[in-house]
């Protein structure tokens, strides 16, 4: 029996394959999760983003024929990750000794951090920009305080409530 | 463990998106959607929007030539009309032009200024004046988040080259160029553009003295940007389901006929009309495919 969630998201899918433009509310909504996916399978953020993009390229390009089949549109979205994740592994590393990328699909580790990388796009942008040259950068809180004009303490200080935020927001969530 | 948890939640942050990427991937699908949504709009030709900008000079083959060395343009088509004037279209990225004229067009050249995103500000910048533009600004990082830079190319067409430096563009559904139009009253083009096309103004934004720094309307499903400088006309096509009944409009709104729509050889139905500050619009239906 589908939920009133899975209905919605039929709704989304119809819609997006009546008229392309819908789409992008898909992407929207998925974004996060497919990111979370390939990002923990990627060599590199580099590779990432390139795989990211494609998939939704691709997913655009060939929506009119998506069929549902029971399975969560989500599903078919990181099926074509996998492939490409395997591809590029195909391309770049065999031989390498490198491990092929694990294809399993939707799990609760795509689920949490996909979740994650949707409440930071919820942070006020001082604070979204704190978090992303701390964490995704790894620059020093010196390095942050002179590139947004701010003391260290004020950087510190933005940091800490933004992890307050996720925590919380995690938290109520993940309950 | 609410250590436990903030150890997991700092560790997975260190994969978080960059914002500047999620900008970036989703600002290009709008745009792939946007090719294919606009190619299902009546009366309007496949891969084009409601306003494409028509930059008429005397040089049309070396304006090409420059757009083809300068920005990648692809060069999708060209015809010659009985007088001798050249018409031939070209898409950057995905923004198409039409560029036309020749000796038969001295005199009423209409070179038009346009804002075109690129992927590096200062590469193009470099190869435009190795092509023969001469500088109108060095690049340079602005305050709106965009690194920009200025030239005028060889046939007198000025264009302002601009990378985002973070962000989606300015203005949602910019394309990859926008025609920027130089008036010398903005406020009064955009009132006419209103009543004459059912134009929105999306932003004005004036200087302390009150003089029009930059505006933005959209037209359709186009955009377009003006600011209030010396005159330089402009000459546009605009593609809607409905010329005649737009025609009536613009000439209800205060233009002046050039010639009323009529079916023309190459499949549109297209009139043109120019406003009171001398600028023209080509207003068109499209019928069928051109027989080329």
């Amino acid at each position: 029996m589908s939920t009133p969630e899975s209905q919605h998201e039929q709704i989304l899918v119809a819609a997006a394959q009546a008229d392309p433009e819908r789409f992008l509310e898909l992407y929207d909504r998925h974004f996060h999760r497919v990111w979370a996916y390939v990002i923990h399978r990627a060599r590199n953020r580099e590779d990432a983003e390139d795989i990211t993009s494609e998939a939704f390229r691709r997913a655009l390009e060939n929506i009119a024929g998506y069929e549902s089949r029971g399975a969560p549109f989500l599903a078919w979205l990181l099926r074509i990750a996998a492939n490409l994740l395997a591809d590029r592994w195909q391309q770049t590393s065999k031989g390498s000794g490198d491990p092929p990328p694990e294809i399993a699909g939707l799990d609760e580790d795509v689920e949490l951090r996909g979740m994650l990388f949707q409440l930071v796009d919820r942070l006020p942008e001082t604070q979204r920009r704190v978090i992303e040259l701390r964490y995704v950068e790894q620059r020093s809180l010196s390095e942050i305080a002179v590139m947004l004009g701010k003391t260290e303490g004020a950087v510190k200080q933005l940091q800490r409530r933004a992890l307050e935020f996720l925590r919380e927001q995690w938290e109520a969530r993940h309950a | 463990m609410p250590d436990r948890q903030m150890a997991w939640i700092e560790a997975a942050l260190a994969e978080c998106p960059k914002r500047d990427f999620q900008d970036r991937l989703r600002k290009e699908l709008e745009r792939r959607v946007g090719m294919t949504a606009t190619s299902t709009i009546s009366g309007v030709r496949e891969g084009f929007t409601t306003v494409t900008p028509y930059l008429t000079v005397v040089e049309p083959e070396r304006l090409v030539q420059f757009l083809k060395d300068v920005f990648d343009a692809e060069e999708i088509g060209r015809s010659i009309g009985g007088s001798g004037h050249l018409h031939c279209e070209v898409r950057i990225g995905d923004s198409m032009l039409m560029c036309g004229g020749g000796e038969v067009v001295r005199g009423r050249e209409r070179p038009l200024a346009l804002h075109v995103y690129v992927p590096d500000t200062d590469a193009v910048y470099e190869r435009a004046l190795s092509a023969g533009a001469e500088s109108l600004a060095i690049p340079e990082n602005k305050p709106y988040g965009e690194r920009m830079a200025g030239v005028k190319d060889p046939t007198g067409n000025m264009w302002y080259m601009a990378t985002r430096l973070a962000g989606a563009p300015l203005v949602e559904g910019m394309r990859a160029v926008t025609p920027y139009l130089h008036q010398t009253s903005p406020l009064d083009v955009i009132e006419f553009l209103k009543q004459a096309f059912g134009a929105e103004e999306l932003g004005i934004y004036k200087s302390p003295e009150g003089r029009v720094m930059h505006s933005v309307v959209r037209i359709g499903d186009a955009i377009l940007e003006m600011g209030e400088t010396p005159q330089m006309p402009a000459s546009m096509y605009l593609y809607v389901p409905d010329a005649d009944a737009l025609y009536r409009q613009a000439i209800a709104a205060g233009a002046k006929s050039i010639f009323a729509p009529v079916d023309q050889p190459y499949g549109d139905r297209m009139g043109v009309v120019e406003d009171s500050w001398g600028n023209t619009w080509c207003i068109a239906t499209h019928l069928k495919q051109p027989d080329r």
